[in-house]
């Protein structure tokens, strides 16, 4: 999906944004408690750029792309607060009555 | 065969005789129970734990399949809630996999706050689900799909060119 490009003489970027663009951190734009924009430094942008390019045409990303270390804690920990039931039972053992 | 999971852990129910207090017998994993039971032998008495868990329906359940397809819920704990970039993305519905419930009252949590784990996605037995406890919005399901394609990783890609040929 090409990108729309506009002339910055377009834009007004108040001057602590541009300073937290430039020292790359991403500035969340939010409206009525609602994300609405992101916008992210150049770089960043074009690191991630394929990975978006690829979601967008509807084709697969490893998931592990999309996970980070909270994530994973997060999952660990659903394991752990199942304790012995994390394994649990697989199904009900119906088959038996028709002889499995 | 048998019907968990290997490495579950269980406790045998051993009785001496019919007038005394049975006792119980902890096996770390139920292989080792089973190794050493012969194929001749009567039923074992395991005991088990179990917990009702709230899921969510990814299909339509009729009683023509006998499975369904779910997805787990669980609770968000303080302890989950304070790791805050996973719980910010939770709540700004950034979250690639996790979706949050439980500010409706229609989510059916009784007020707590609770997300749908779409990277726990598995079927059950249509009869194991024993009541509707909520329900989410065509929207809402409609977000959880989107989910579904990142966490199965799904190639829908000849479905969004059909999209833009339209």
């Amino acid at each position: 999906m090409t990108p729309v490009t506009i002339s910055a003489s377009r834009v007004r970027v108040p001057e602590d944004v541009r300073h937290a663009i430039e020292s790359r951190r991403d500035v969340q734009v939010v409206a009525h408690d609602k994300l609405r924009f992101v916008i992210i430094n150049a770089d960043d942008y074009a690191f991630v750029a394929p990975l978006l390019e690829r979601h967008r045409q509807g084709r697969p990303v490893p998931i592990d792309e999309l996970l980070d270390d909270d994530d994973y804690a997060i999952i660990a920990d659903l394991d752990a607060g199942d304790g012995d039931l994390a394994v649990g039972i697989v199904e009900a053992w119906t088959d038996l009555d028709a002889g499995g | 065969m048998y019907p968990f999971t290997p490495g579950m852990p269980v406790e045998r129910v051993i009785r001496l005789a019919a007038d005394a207090a049975a006792q119980l017998e902890l096996h770390d994993d139920i292989e080792s129970l089973a190794a050493g039971i012969v194929p001749s032998a009567p039923p074992t008495e395991l005991v088990v734990q179990f917990k009702l868990r709230r899921v969510l329906l990814l299909q339509s359940a009729n009683a023509r399949r006998p499975q369904v397809t779910v997805a787990r819920v669980s609770s968000i704990t303080p302890a989950r809630r304070a790791r805050a970039g996973w719980y910010e993305r939770l709540v700004q519905r950034r979250h690639p996999a996790h979706y949050l419930i439980g500010d409706q009252r229609r989510h059916g949590t009784a007020g707590m706050e609770a997300f749908v784990d779409l990277l726990s996605v598995a079927p059950i037995r249509t009869e194991m689900i024993l009541r509707r406890t909520g329900y989410l919005t065509t929207a809402e399901m409609r977000d959880i799909s989107d989910r579904l394609v990142k966490t199965l990783e799904l190639d829908i890609s000849h479905l969004v060119d059909g999209e833009e040929k339209r």
